[in-house]
């Protein structure tokens, strides 16, 4: 939900909403200047908040390249003063860590709060990299909310410690924080204008001679953090008892519940936590007095955990610790999961396990799909089509986006997915030490992204490599957020990714319509030619705007557009279209004739040109270069 | 207590929404609310659940495996998937129809079969959401017959009021789809009646108050 219209008439006011618009209405009430990131689930919905907002409310909220580009502008305004907001996917801190290492070591003049958005389970990411390690490698305290009010109240909370201390400071949602609707209470906000001053400070200047300073100002800011982290009313100790549960972020939630349910409360004491690089110490000792054993739930790595063991042996405190042997390391908390830890380290015996409903064998499994009318499916099609008839050994290198969804059935064509921008990266390795012929595909965002720098490499070490970049124009995955391949967006300026390619020293540069079958299978021939003749990379940029924008324009404009029907007579039952073609409008009849469904056919008309036959036509006649103008 | 509600379906029917009406009604009424949602590749015609939890006072996130109370579903096959998440004795509220993963060479099994997946761990009510919301003019509307049907189950339960619930449903749509919403809703409603919902309410009250 984007904030839109007059936001202060809201002060007051219960909302239900996710943690990630909690976050960004807590930056509304501490004082927001400045807010960017780089788009990626389940961190997205922080700055999209913000985008409107930003525009009425006279603050600057917008989209960057990628996530360390994001870092720095963000650090830079820090520095200067503002106070400024840096979200990310949990990966994304990896390509920020240059700058976030070094921004600790600076410090800071307005307020820096760094968002991290962690996916424990792998919804919808690589890995489940648990971001508090970040803190302690950084030396930047890490926040951790229990649900989206607490996420709100921190935010806010979090742009006030980190001006009055100078330091940066990382606020760590998760997945089940980040995407979890629950009620908020929103107060009065108060942002400030995106103007800044920059005082010239030898601290900004990392040589080695400031750095070192810089080392020892920073170790005395993180023992003021630690004082001031003490007595925050985000942390407390709750019940009472010799055994003790300590739960840090969103596990509070899980333990609060079924100390509740068993009936617990004020029989064990728990010890939250939303403060948990560090750990404070003053509090845990006064939670741990009386303790004879602990239990640490938490999510992910045991980073609370040692710090608590490490507590017990410095104080000879002679206390039992549990934690991991219990709960486990991988994959999200559940209820079930806490439930049954809290019961093991208790020694209880658990109630009966509760019979679970039924499980059917032989489901059809339904992986997300490219969607009707998605300029990438013609593309898939046809570049699969000739790696079969030309028995082509080709490598797929593929990328973080929409096309990873080309790894299913029947494309195949994402043979490999690291990281975003990887393709071309790993490309170059494939290309250069196997046999295969490479072909590397990217999204027009994800290029933007990571794609520049191993392109530039792929040039100078003259590489053999086929790069196709499927333009839809727009990070089209996390949601339709713009990025420089982005057309018309006001004030902005678009770069023409063939522009950029010609610019890097690639000669082989062919902007084609995915659309057009035939084109795209000339041309993606003639790439691989030129790539394995030359020893040098060849880009080819297939431009069509995401079929989700094209609809939503479509009806905002009124244009109608007939769906595609199959002609009965002249349906061979080939099984091209559903079971090659692959667009979710297209099923098979019990006697394996194509029928289109007209509620999910978009009347994109890329299906007909794989019928053999001429059997799929437009339902009616229509205006096909007013609807054309729209895919361009 | 808290009521466990999954709600599951295919990405693009409208689950998000019908469970964030749910729970905003709930909240309007002054409970406890949980929406537990999914983002991302989950919404590319995707398998989807979203956990609903209410409450006086609700902390987790998500509903365990075997603990959910009730199943609101809008398509058979993810019905059948999600039923482990279902407690014995509990309900489910079905719209029966089966839409085929596009996949290829997908089989899909009879949708007897399917209905007694669930049959065998909750009281199960269906009804023909999709084929109303057609037959009124919003093909993606079944969310909204679901949300009449829950929203009558709510009114007897006290978890809320049925009229500001139906306000909610006939303000979704703008000017041309909010009135076939709102009667998409009654509609709802009515089958709800039709079924007599007496015992889901019961159930449901029940969970709320334990």
């Amino acid at each position: 939900m984007r904030f839109r219209g007059d936001l202060n008439k809201l002060e007051g006011k219960t909302v239900l909403m996710l943690g990630n618009e909690a976050v960004a209405w807590g930056a509304l009430e501490g004082g927001i200047g400045v807010a960017t990131a780089y788009p990626g689930t389940p961190s997205s919905e922080i700055v999209e908040s913000l985008v409107d907002a930003a525009r009425e409310l006279g603050f600057w909220s917008e989209w960057a390249v990628n996530e360390k580009v994001a870092f720095e502008i963000a650090y830079s305004a820090a520095i200067s003063g503002i106070n400024a907001l840096v979200a990310m996917k949990h990966v994304g801190m990896n390509v920020a860590a240059d700058p976030l290492m070094s921004s600790a070591y600076t410090g800071v003049r307005g307020s820096l709060v760094i968002v991290t958005a962690d996916d424990p389970s792998m919804w919808s990411s690589q890995n489940e990299q648990d971001n508090r390690y970040y803190g302690l490698h950084a030396y930047i305290p890490v926040f951790e909310p229990h649900s989206p009010s607490e996420a709100k109240e921190l935010t806010k909370y979090l742009f006030d410690l980190s001006r009055r201390i100078g330091h940066p400071v990382i606020l760590r949602m998760t997945t089940r924080i980040s995407h979890t609707r629950g009620p908020v209470k929103l107060g009065k906000i108060n942002v400030m204008e995106p103007k800044g001053k920059f005082i010239k400070e030898d601290r900004f200047v990392l040589i080695p001679a400031n750095a070192r300073r810089n080392r020892l100002e920073m170790l005395r800011r993180w023992e003021k953090i630690k004082e001031e982290i003490e007595h925050i009313p985000f942390n407390k100790v709750e019940g009472e008892g010799d055994a003790l549960i300590v739960a840090p972020g969103i596990a509070y939630a899980y333990v609060k519940e079924v100390v509740r349910e068993l009936g617990l409360e004020g029989r064990v004491r728990v010890l939250k936590l939303s403060s948990v690089v560090p750990v404070p110490r003053g509090l845990l000792l006064r939670a741990l007095d009386g303790v004879k054993r602990v239990l640490v739930v938490e999510e992910l790595e045991d980073i609370v955990e040692k710090e608590v063991k490490a507590v017990v042996a410095e104080e000879s405190l002679g206390v039992e610790v549990k934690g991991k042997e219990i709960v486990g390391y991988p994959y999200e908390l559940t209820l079930a999961r806490v439930r049954k830890s809290i019961q093991a380290f208790l020694g209880h015996v658990p109630a009966e396990e509760v019979s679970k409903g039924g499980t059917v064998t032989g489901l059809p499994v339904r992986p997300p799909v490219l969607c009707p009318g998605c300029p990438y499916r013609p593309l898939f099609t046809e570049v699969r089509r000739l790696i079969n008839q030309e028995r082509l050994s080709v490598v797929a290198a593929g990328d973080i986006g929409c096309y990873s969804l080309g790894y299913n059935k029947p494309y195949r064509l994402q043979d490999i997915i690291i990281e975003m921008g990887g393709s071309i990266g790993t490309g170059i390795g494939l290309a250069n030490f196997t046999d295969d012929v490479v072909i590397s595909i990217i999204g027009d965002s994800t290029f933007f992204h990571a794609g520049l720098p191993p392109l530039a490499n792929a040039v100078y070490m003259k590489s053999p490599l086929v790069v196709i970049v499927l333009d839809n124009m727009v990070t089209a995955m996390t949601g339709h957020q713009p990025s420089p391949s982005t057309k018309g967006v006001p004030g902005r300026r678009y770069i023409p990714i063939e522009e950029a390619a010609k610019g890097l020293g690639v000669r082989f540069v062919k902007v084609i319509d995915p659309f057009d079958m035939k084109e795209v299978r000339k041309t993606v021939l003639e790439a691989i030619k030129f790539a394995r003749e030359n020893s040098e990379p060849a880009v080819i940029v297939a431009r069509r705007r995401c079929a989700l924008e094209v609809v939503r324009d479509l009806r905002r404009a009124g244009v109608k557009v007939p769906p595609y029907i199959v002609l009965e007579d002249k349906c061979i039952a080939c099984r091209l279209c559903y079971d090659f073609f692959a667009c979710p409008a297209i099923f098979a009849k019990d006697d394996g004739k194509a029928y289109i469904d007209p509620e999910l056919c978009v009347g994109c008309g890329a299906c007909a040109q794989v019928c053999p036959t001429k059997a799929i036509v437009p339902a009616e006649k229509y205006d096909k270069d007013k609807v054309e103008s729209f895919w361009r | 207590m808290v009521l466990n509600i999954v709600v599951v379906g295919v990405g693009g029917q409208g689950i998000l929404s019908l469970s964030r009406m749910i729970g905003e009604a709930a909240l309007a009424h002054g409970w406890d609310v949980r929406v537990a949602e999914t983002h991302g590749l989950s919404q590319r015609g995707g398998s989807v659940i979203v956990h609903v939890r209410i409450g006086k006072e609700v902390m987790a996130p998500t509903i365990s495996e075997g603990e959910a109370d009730l199943m609101l579903a809008l398509e058979l096959i993810e019905a059948a998937r999600y039923s482990y998440y279902l407690r014995h004795g509990s309900f489910a509220i079905v719209n029966d129809k089966a839409i085929k993963p596009s996949l290829p060479g997908t089989k899909v099994p009879q949708p007897e079969e399917l209905k007694k997946t669930v049959e065998g761990v909750a009281k199960v009510r269906y009804l023909s959401a999709s084929e109303t919301a057609i037959a009124l003019g919003n093909p993606v509307g079944a969310n909204m017959v679901i949300f009449g049907y829950f929203s009558r189950i709510a009114e007897e339960a006290g978890i809320y009021s049925i009229e500001e619930a139906r306000k909610m449903a006939a303000g979704v749509g703008g000017k041309r789809y909010g009135p076939i919403n709102e009667r998409l809703f009654m509609k709802g409603a009515e089958y709800a009646l039709r079924d007599g919902v007496g015992d889901i309410a019961v159930f449901v009250k029940e969970r709320l108050s334990t």
